[in-house]
């Protein structure tokens, strides 16, 4: 019985040796060439700047195709990723199987300025503490001088519809406001209009809408809420303004109390819609992977997308991270000195 | 699970010959428990499948570190370590991934089996265990810079350790041990977008589990110093979420002191 305990002891530690290949198996999946496929038919289907940005989609597909065949396991992502970024636009990403968002392309403008907003700077002009509301996407208080300040970080979920209101009412009495929508990346279209719309006293016709090529008929803009903001606006933007921030900034631009100040924005507008489901921007690949690409071509008010392009300010006031790291927020003091 | 159902198999028997053949510990004999501060270098090869961010199994050299506490008491040996593991080379193909595991366990081993194998004493120590394991995984794709795709996993685990020392001579003896969490507390990484899923269960050990093994000899030329060599298995499986499971073979050296 000695011997059987030491020989079983011995054998089941040799027996060890090599496990981690035995419980940790390869994949035996290769659906490689299928997620390509449907990846590139999917931009080919959906994406609406192909001619916008001049790229010849068929030439991609005599690229990358060959690089699909030849990849084995998780290359493909890098595939995906390196013919996602000949689209370079930065509302494009890929997804893994659990989550993780992968942006293979950001704007140029967003790099410059992604620390040229800091909310600690901002806070220095301020004489006392920022009120922020529930879901911290806004934050907002009155500067000396009776002028308003009101920073929006999200206009996702009903963050702007529900919340927007009380930080208006808060700074109703201003003298003049100023919108902060640095450091902003996208939402939805309902938040913007819930912001936009507090600040007309009349109708505006809507921005052109192409939902899949197709040119949408959209009943204009009209005032809502309990009172309309007339003081001066003014809008303080940057190259990390992007998406449902620039589509805000455009909008409020057209309006006479409204001034934008600062920098051109990133240069975001593909988006998507809930319906008709193939409206969706996330698509699903046969792997389970995910691939996020715009069906949406917003458009600004001269008839361009501001795809590329971003939004432009009426008064350009550069801002560099040195001024940051100086404690300097030359955007916020210009627009303070205009609002006086 | 071969491998689990041998380790498994190795223990039952272990335990089990002792308790019906009736070989009583005799509390009088000397118990070459290795105390004081041990240090431990080791390699090995590593696996992972982690289906929060892939389907593909991820391999590749991960090396070792650990640090480790023993000390005797009247009726039990108190046993401290830590371990840390990182490499940012292990791979699917061409894809690499940054792999970061640390280790945390104290447990108490009490003598609770004395028996003799060719002539010669063999110890069984047994005991509960506290456990804490960390994972955390990062693909190196991205090239955006502030995006990335990254995944983990954490243990607090009650587990049982049990290890067998084997004096072949006064100063070399072999050294088996096996630790293995039974229940948990998890946490995992989950995509809040997607669903709604806790990132905090309770787990018990088919659903979270850290397992060590290690088979190993050890030179102790005076009683303040001894220096060792093992072959060690260490693999974790939880699979309470998007399943995560690794694995790796491994050897290493190491040196202790007794003050």
């Amino acid at each position: 019985m000695n011997k059987f305990k030491l020989t079983s002891f011995l054998i089941s530690g040799l027996l060890m040796v090599n496990c981690e290949d035995l419980m940790v198996k390869p994949s035996s999946a290769d659906l490689n060439v299928r997620d390509f496929e449907s990846a590139w038919h999917r931009v080919n289907d959906v994406y609406p700047y192909l001619d916008f940005k001049g790229i010849d989609w068929d030439s991609v597909y005599t690229v990358y195709r060959p690089l699909a065949e030849a990849s084995r396991g998780d290359e493909i992502y890098l595939v995906l990723r390196d013919m996602l970024h000949t689209l370079k636009d930065g509302h494009v990403y890929y997804k893994t199987e659990g989550g993780g968002e992968v942006y293979p392309f950001y704007p140029e403008r967003h790099f410059r300025d992604r620390h040229g907003y800091n909310p600690f700077v901002v806070r220095s002009y301020f004489d006392k503490e920022l009120r922020i509301s529930e879901s911290k996407s806004l934050e907002y208080e009155i500067l000396p001088d009776n002028i308003g300040y009101v920073f929006l970080s999200d206009f996702h979920e009903n963050y702007m519809i529900n919340e927007f209101p009380v930080a208006l009412e808060y700074l109703r009495n201003t003298d003049g406001l100023i919108m902060d929508i640095r450091q902003k990346r996208g939402g939805d279209y309902g938040n913007v209009e819930a912001v936009v719309t507090r600040f007309m006293t009349g109708s505006l016709a809507k921005p052109d809408f192409y939902l899949l090529g197709e040119k949408l008929d959209l009943s204009p803009f009209e005032p809502q809420g309990s009172f309309t903001y007339t003081n001066p606006v003014v809008v303080l933007i940057n190259g990390s303004t992007f998406s449902a921030g620039e589509l805000t900034t455009e909008i409020l631009k057209q309006l006479p109390q409204v001034t934008a100040v600062g920098d051109t924005t990133g240069g975001g507008s593909a988006g998507g819609n809930s319906e008709p489901p193939n409206a969706r921007t996330e698509f699903l690949l046969p792997s389970g992977k995910t691939i996020n690409v715009g069906t949406v071509d917003l458009r600004r008010y001269d008839g361009l997308p501001w795809e590329w392009l971003g939004v432009t300010p009426d008064i350009r006031v550069e801002q560099t991270e040195a001024d940051i790291a100086l404690g300097i927020d030359r955007q916020l003091e210009y627009a303070i000195e205009l609002l006086k | 699970m071969k491998c689990l159902t041998f380790t498994a198999i190795n223990v039952s028997i272990l335990f089990t010959v002792s308790a019906v053949f009736g070989q009583i510990r005799d509390e009088n004999k000397s118990v070459a428990y290795p105390e004081g501060i041990t240090m431990e270098y080791g390699i090995g090869n590593y696996s992972v499948k982690d289906k929060y961010i892939s389907e593909e199994k991820y391999s590749g050299k991960l090396p070792y570190f650990q640090v480790g506490w023993v000390k005797s008491h009247d009726k039990y040996f108190y046993d401290l370590s830590f371990a840390f593991r990182h490499s940012d080379d292990v791979a699917n193909h061409n894809v690499k991934t940054d792999i970061y595991l640390v280790r945390a366990r104290q447990g108490f081993q009490y003598s609770v089996a004395d028996f003799t194998l060719f002539r010669k004493d063999m110890f069984l120590f047994l005991g509960p265990s506290t456990d804490f394991f960390l994972f955390n995984n990062e693909q190196q794709i991205a090239i955006s810079g502030f995006e990335y795709v990254t995944s983990f996993a954490m243990l607090f685990s009650a587990g049982i350790r049990a290890t067998l020392l084997y004096p072949v001579t006064p100063g070399i003896s072999l050294e088996s041990r096996l630790n293995a969490t039974v229940a948990s507390m998890g946490i995992r990484m989950v995509d809040d977008e997607e669903t709604n899923e806790s990132p905090l269960k309770p787990l018990t050990m088919l659903k979270g589990l850290d397992l060590f093994s290690s088979l190993g000899i050890r030179y102790s030329p005076n009683s303040k110093i001894s220096i060792g060599a093992k072959y060690f298995f260490s693999g974790a499986n939880i699979s309470a979420w998007d399943p995560l499971r690794s694995a790796s073979d491994n050897v290493a050296i190491q040196l202790t002191f007794d003050f």
